[in-house]
């Protein structure tokens, strides 16, 4: 998929390890891992946001489209 | 669930009460083309009546009928296996995918082959020519062999619709 989910930068710049970005924005650990190695087919606005929240960071920190 | 405990009873029991019938057709079947070819007549006398026609015509014939019995029953067999996968709650399983189409596929055939083969048969056997307009059982196989295809079809979109489901995030 051309969408790529940079989280993991985010959370190595915001020095946050994955299961307390998971503890605080609701969702399983599991959940966070699909959305973190790309497996991911959707992303619900909530999510984003909380994670944005989070994160104190935009969306396209976390999206990035590239063409192959 | 009830539902489905009912009619796994049932497949079963169609099952079990079409399977003895068919090991006593197949061992009939063996002696009629490898033993005594006029078992046939003794048995269906007055069935087909045209006794000067050739008799491996009327093996092959029966030969059809016999494949196409043997694939109604696998059908069923096939349909069994389903349910399984229904009462195990894995009714988006790719084999109940995969085995909707089968059987909707091999429906169609035992109809279209059982409309031919009747027809052959009437013409050949009996010197009839006879075509069947109304509902005839063949017709009801071939629309339900279409219903499982679309059936199968309809589970696959629903199993895309599930794994996105769960891969929404």
């Amino acid at each position: 998929m051309p969408i790529v989910v940079n989280l993991d930068i985010m959370l190595a710049k915001r020095g946050m390890k994955s299961n307390e970005l998971a503890e605080i924005i609701g969702i399983t650990t599991a959940n966070l891992s699909i959305l973190k190695t790309g497996k991911a087919k959707a992303i619900r606005f909530s999510t984003l946001e909380a994670i944005c929240k989070a994160l104190d960071c935009q969306p396209s920190d976390i999206l990035e489209y590239i063409e192959y | 669930m009830r539902k489905l405990v009912i009619l796994k009873s049932l497949v079963d029991f169609v099952w079990i009460v079409t399977c003895i019938p068919m090991i006593g057709l197949l061992v009939f079947f063996a002696v009629y083309v490898f033993v005594d070819s006029s078992i046939f007549n003794s048995v269906f006398n007055g069935v087909f009546l045209a006794e000067n026609q050739p008799e491996w015509l009327k093996q092959l014939i029966a030969l059809i009928y016999v494949v196409i019995g043997l694939v109604s029953i696998y059908c069923l067999f096939i349909f069994r296996k389903t349910l399984r996968y229904f009462q195990q709650m894995k009714p988006f399983h790719s084999d109940v995918i995969i085995n909707f189409y089968k059987i909707g596929y091999m429906l169609i055939g035992v109809g279209l082959g059982g409309t031919f083969v009747t027809f052959a048969a009437r013409l050949l056997l009996k010197g009839e020519f006879k075509i069947s307009l109304g509902l005839t059982p063949h017709i009801i196989l071939i629309c339900l062999g279409l219903f499982f295809m679309v059936l199968s079809e309809v589970f696959k979109v629903a199993k895309q619709a599930k794994e996105e489901n769960e891969l929404t995030v």
